[in-house]
């Protein structure tokens, strides 16, 4: 079982490989079952993982057998499982929704994608981290290419963006390598303390330019640029991977080095809560007055990881835990909530909020699945957004810091605001004529099994905390032990 | 007899208990009942998306009668909140503009109640460690007072929003409109129960009502409510509206045996929780029924339907007396109750007195526009409803009679054990040496107001020149138009914050570097990190 | 001396990448931040007077072949995105007849 880690991002490495051969032939149309099978192979062998992590193992993997300095390790770990899990759910319901509509080269963008998410949270080496992070970055970048024109534009932004990220984080590797001499976590765990007392000023900075790169790729406030661009002109199921998956790399990235690596005297805690607090208040700001559907549901994406921030700025276990189980929820809600947008705009042809009124050729369950998605995220109990923003308001409060339990409460109605517009333009009175209702295209239901897997995830992890939290108690036993 | 049950399988780590006392039998019986008429009303009455219309009302009542029985603080706010939402669902259910309008403000509103409300259950949750109401009695004494008044404050004004109590009101005359008939009916006998039964849950177990600060600040908005609830009911011509509005002036008299808080005003309270739910239910019914048939529902347009509808009109005279506070009616034996617990506050007696006259004068204005005197041109036509929707208002009048007439029963048998329960003194209350001739004060102001209402056509909103004069002016100090404007102002400062994604993508990048050379800045110069507030 | 340079070569490419307003300068820009990086690196590794780290007897002072290793993978990342930039406004060209930086915030959308 050791090596099921590099079997997990090597599988669809391998597989992306052979997709993107297979699609020159005239087998063509096989490319997304191929794709199928290898996501669905990496996944089950991530689930099998889950019983040894759980119990508090760590699984760890050399690369060509070199040990830990020398070579490149992989290591599973409680925090590494969670985002692993999440991403092999996320990418497998994706290519499912895509099997039909995509061929070809996109699947093999999709493994890559997919491999280089895993790789990022196995990866036990800072250099390695950025390799695969550039990895899929990159074929981000392409995949939110769209039919439509103007997604060109938004992957550019991305592109400038990420590659900006990128290269401020090298640079921080850099520095640390010129430090530490070592790119490994663990030894920089060591060395870090111990060069924090001779050169202090040089660790803040790379503090600092790891911070904009990861704020830049999590879609925080002054960075957000790229997100609302390439989340609303991506394909569908790209949008879902993008919010769900790519923006919460960031914050992986974040906890893996500031919490485990980084554990010197300063505290960044208060830094994190207040930008966590100005990207929710900005995001959910701006989501009120979107008029496209799917830019909206951006902007909701950066508020939420503005309320993860805030759980983890406050930097106590509860707080941590309300972050890692509204991370998980984020993922499983905004997946539901984009293919049911995607659904919409794919049915009706119209995306924005004020058109979709009265428009009776919705079919009822990407209706009902968009309302079930709009109360998660309002934090409506019983569904699973709820349990993760009282968790993070308990925090808070516990923490002794009412104004920010408020505003998160707050800015939950202005969510409910912005979606429940969207929900009674979805809702209102049909005047359906013939013509348009001849133009609707049925929805095949094996799209309709996302959405329900998704759906499903949200009620019982509403009904179920206890499933969640046992999720996640690993992770946050290895930033709270 | 007090039955308590821990539910493992719901939210397993936390807790959630389910428990039955003679205050939540109260209500949840109030519930079944109202929830059977609504249920049956409804078959006749809802005609299009039943699909969606039934699943709904069971969710609501099942969420309904949850909330009335959760034992601890977490489990009341978690179907508060359900319950609200399906509420929504249900009040949106024709699914027109002014439906999501009501809606939408319904929402907004009640989930701000419930943040509010939420954010007080985390506080004592971090004061007590726990939340169980049995545990709240130990709330006064766990620390700062400040904070033990921040607490009140949240939850009391939670609880506010949902009763419907004056500042806080606007929300209840768009949305009882806008609802289905049968739905209005329930929000108003039932879920606008809900923030009152929190109130009474929360002040009891905590013992808070020996302030005197507590006790006197429910007294002055239940005032304010029940007078201007019962001055706005006068002035409706929508006959929903006549009806939401008296809701509120009713809940009024409710707040203040709350706060009054001895055994009398109590069993007051309590006795009129029940009686309002059953005769508002009634009263909405019956609105229901004259919507159903004539298609009309404003009362300027309605009349002479006694002779067309002669059922409806005999159960609407019923409620209509009921909630007047006629005597053998169940209002009258509450009403007295309420008003003899007041009697040393001459204030009070003047606020109960003219509340009770106004009262009256806007149900004569209900009954008599709508089924008395002569019948208008378009309703010569009219049908009585059917017999399922005349059941339920049936078996809700001879209820309502059935109150009044036996009152020791009621006391003895369902308030006295719930006050034993939730009060700290143990006082028996009967009902007793009443003089039935203390209903006339008010029967007569009432007529009096009502036929000054007619000459003057104050009751006409279009046709009094009063009313042109200075109809502007008064909306203008409306609370609804300061919210509505609060909200457009919000609105307008997004939209003005939105201008940012027109920047160019130079100047997001200059954002990033500024942001990248501040953070350096500052991670320089307070190296000991930013300090947690 | 190099490590000097290295941050000229970066400040340059911030400079050309924030404040150009052609989408190619742009590119250009980004590569010219990513060599600086690069050069930074390799002088890290590099020290006058040490010999390249081939293992050969009686050699023992080498430079640290670590960072020049790593920076081939970044070269090769440098020249992927800069392929995909390019032919991104090559097609982004086509469609708005256009280079400026508007069109990435959508000047010129329908």
């Amino acid at each position: 079982m050791s090596n099921f880690p590099i079997l997990i991002v090597a599988l669809p490495l391998c597989f992306a490989f052979f997709i993107s051969l297979l699609s020159l032939t005239k087998l063509n149309r096989f490319c997304g079952h191929l794709a199928l099978l290898s996501v669905g192979v990496s996944f089950v062998l991530t689930l099998c993982l889950g019983p040894r992590i759980l119990a508090g193992e760590k699984i760890a993997y050399s690369l060509g057998n070199w040990p830990a300095p020398l070579g490149i390790n992989l290591l599973v770990d409680g925090l590494s499982y969670l985002l692993s899990l999440i991403f092999g759910l996320l990418v497998l319901l994706s290519v499912i929704y895509s099997l039909e509509d995509h061929k070809g080269k996109y699947f093999s963008l999709v493994l890559i994608l997919y491999a280089g998410m895993n790789g990022v949270v196995f990866t036990r080496d800072l250099f390695n981290l950025y390799v695969f992070w550039e990895i899929l970055s990159i074929s981000a970048y392409i995949l939110v290419v769209s039919p439509q024109p103007a997604s060109l534009r938004a992957s550019l932004l991305y592109l400038f963006l990420g590659s900006l990220a990128t290269a401020l984080f090298l640079l921080g590797v850099g520095i640390i390598y010129a430090l530490a001499g070592t790119f490994d976590m663990d030894a920089l765990a060591r060395e870090i303390p111990v060069i924090w007392r001779t050169q202090p000023l040089a660790i803040l900075l790379v503090g600092a330019l790891f911070l904009v790169s990861l704020g830049i790729k999590s879609g925080l406030f002054p960075m957000y640029v790229w997100v609302p661009e390439a989340h609303s002109l991506a394909p569908t199921p790209i949008s879902v991977l993008l919010s769900g998956a790519v923006l919460k790399i960031g914050i992986y990235i974040f906890i893996r080095l500031f919490l485990t690596l980084f554990r010197t005297e300063v505290s960044l805690e208060g830094l994190i809560l207040y930008w966590g607090l100005i990207s929710m208040v900005f995001g959910g700001c701006l989501a009120l007055v979107q008029e496209d559907l799917k830019r909206m549901l951006a902007y909701s994406s950066i508020n939420q990881v503005g309320l993860i921030l805030i759980g983890i700025g406050l930097g106590t276990k509860l707080g941590m835990e309300g972050s890692l189980y509204h991370l998980f929820n984020h993922a499983l809600i905004k997946g539901s909530l984009f293919f049911s947008a995607g659904m919409i705009i794919e049915s009706t042809g119209k995306r924005r909020i004020r058109e979709l009124k009265g428009n009776g050729i919705v079919p009822f369950f990407p209706r009902f699945s968009f309302l079930m998605g709009a109360l998660a995220i309002i934090g409506v109990p019983p569904l699973n957004g709820f349990i993760s923003k009282w968790l993070i308001c308990r925090a808070a409060v516990e923490r002794g810091n009412l104004i920010v339990a408020a505003l998160i409460l707050i800015f939950g109605i202005v969510a409910a605001v912005y979606y429940l517009k969207v929900v009674q333009n979805l809702f209102s009175v049909a005047k359906m004529c013939q013509t348009e209702k001849r133009q609707s295209s049925s929805i095949p239901w094996i799209k309709y099994t996302c959405l329900g897997t998704l759906l499903g995830g949200s009620l019982v992890f509403g009904l179920l905390p206890s499933q969640g939290l046992y999720l996640i108690r690993e992770a946050v036993a290895l930033i709270f032990p | 007899m007090i039955l308590e049950h821990y539910l493992a399988f719901w939210l397993h780590p936390f807790g959630m208990y389910i428990r039955l006392d003679a205050l939540s039998t109260i209500f949840l019986s109030l519930t079944v009942i109202l929830g059977a008429c609504v249920l049956i009303y409804s078959i006749r009455y809802v005609k299009e998306d039943r699909i969606r219309y039934y699943p709904l009302l069971i969710l609501f009542l099942l969420s309904l009668s949850v909330t009335f029985t959760s034992a601890d603080l977490l489990s009341f706010y978690i179907f508060f909140e359900i319950s609200s939402f399906i509420a929504y669902l249900l009040i949106i259910h024709s699914r027109t503009r002014a439906a999501f309008r009501a809606g939408s403000k319904y929402i907004i509103m009640t989930f701000l109640g419930a943040a509010s409300i939420f954010l007080a259950i985390i506080l004592i949750h971090r004061q007590l460690g726990s939340y169980k109401f049995s545990a709240l009695g130990e709330l006064e004494v766990s620390g700062r007072s400040g904070l033990i008044r921040l607490i009140y404050v949240l939850f009391i004004a939670g609880c506010f929003i949902k009763a419907g109590i004056m500042p806080l009101h606007t929300w209840l005359p768009d949305a009882h409109p806008a609802a289905p008939s049968p739905i209005s009916a329930l929000l108003s006998g039932v879920t606008i129960k809900i923030g009152l039964y929190g109130i009474m849950r929360f002040l009891f177990s905590t013992g808070s009502l020996s302030r005197l600060a507590v006790s006197y600040s429910l007294i002055g908005f239940a005032a304010i409510s029940m007078l201007a609830g019962a001055v706005l009911a006068l002035l409706q011509d929508d006959a929903k509206r006549l009806l939401a509005y008296s809701s509120i002036s009713q809940m009024g008299y409710v707040l203040l045996g709350i706060g009054v808080g001895t055994n009398l005003s109590l069993a007051g309270a309590l006795y009129h929780s029940i009686n309002h739910g059953l005769f508002k239910g009634l009263l909405f019914l019956c609105a229901g029924a004259v919507i159903r048939s004539t298609r009309m529902r404003n009362l300027s347009d309605l009349g002479g339907l006694r002779k067309r509808m002669p059922i409806t009109g005999i159960v609407c005279l019923i409620g209509c007396l009921a909630i007047s506070g006629v005597p053998i009616f169940s209002g009258f034996i509450s009403k007295t109750l309420l008003s003899r617990s007041v009697e040393k506050f001459f204030c009070l007696k003047i606020v109960f007195l003219l509340t009770a006259s106004g009262t009256f004068a806007s149900y004569l204005k209900f009954y008599l526009f709508t089924f008395s005197g002569a019948l208008p041109q378009g309703l010569t036509r009219v049908k009585e409803v059917s017999w399922s929707m005349l059941l339920p208002m049936l078996f809700l009048a001879g209820f309502s009679i059935f109150l009044g007439l036996f009152p020791d029963l009621i006391l003895s048998k369902v308030i006295l054990p719930a006050i034993a329960e939730i009060s700290i003194f143990s006082s028996a209350v009967k009902f007793d040496q009443v003089n039935p001739l203390s209903a006339l004060y008010p029967l007569i102001l009432g007529g009096l107001i009502y036929y000054l209402g007619i000459r003057t056509k104050l009751f006409f909103i279009e046709e009094s020149p009063l009313w042109q004069r200075t109809g502007s002016q008064f909306r203008k100090v409306s609370v609804d138009r300061f919210y509505t404007e609060v909200v457009a102002m919000i609105e307008k400062a997004c939209l003005l914050f939105k201008n940012i994604e027109r920047f160019s993508f130079n100047t997001h990048l200059l954002f990033i570097l500024v942001f990248l050379t501040g953070l350096v800045m500052l991670l320089y110069f307070t190296p000991q990190g930013i300090l947690f507030p | 001396m190099s490590d000097k340079i290295a941050l000229t070569l970066f400040l340059i490419g911030l400079y050309g990448l924030i404040a150009k307003k052609n989408l190619i300068k742009k590119v250009m820009g980004l590569n010219i931040l990513t060599s600086g990086i690069v050069l930074f690196f390799i002088s890290l590794g590099y020290e006058k007077g040490l010999t390249a780290p081939i293992m050969e007897k009686g050699i023992t002072d080498v430079v640290d072949p670590l960072p020049q290793a790593l920076m081939l993978t970044t070269i090769v990342i440098g020249v992927c995105i800069t392929a995909l930039a390019l032919s991104l406004i090559v097609r982004i060209y086509r469609r708005y007849s256009s280079l400026d930086v508007k069109i990435l915030t959508g000047e010129g959308d329908e």
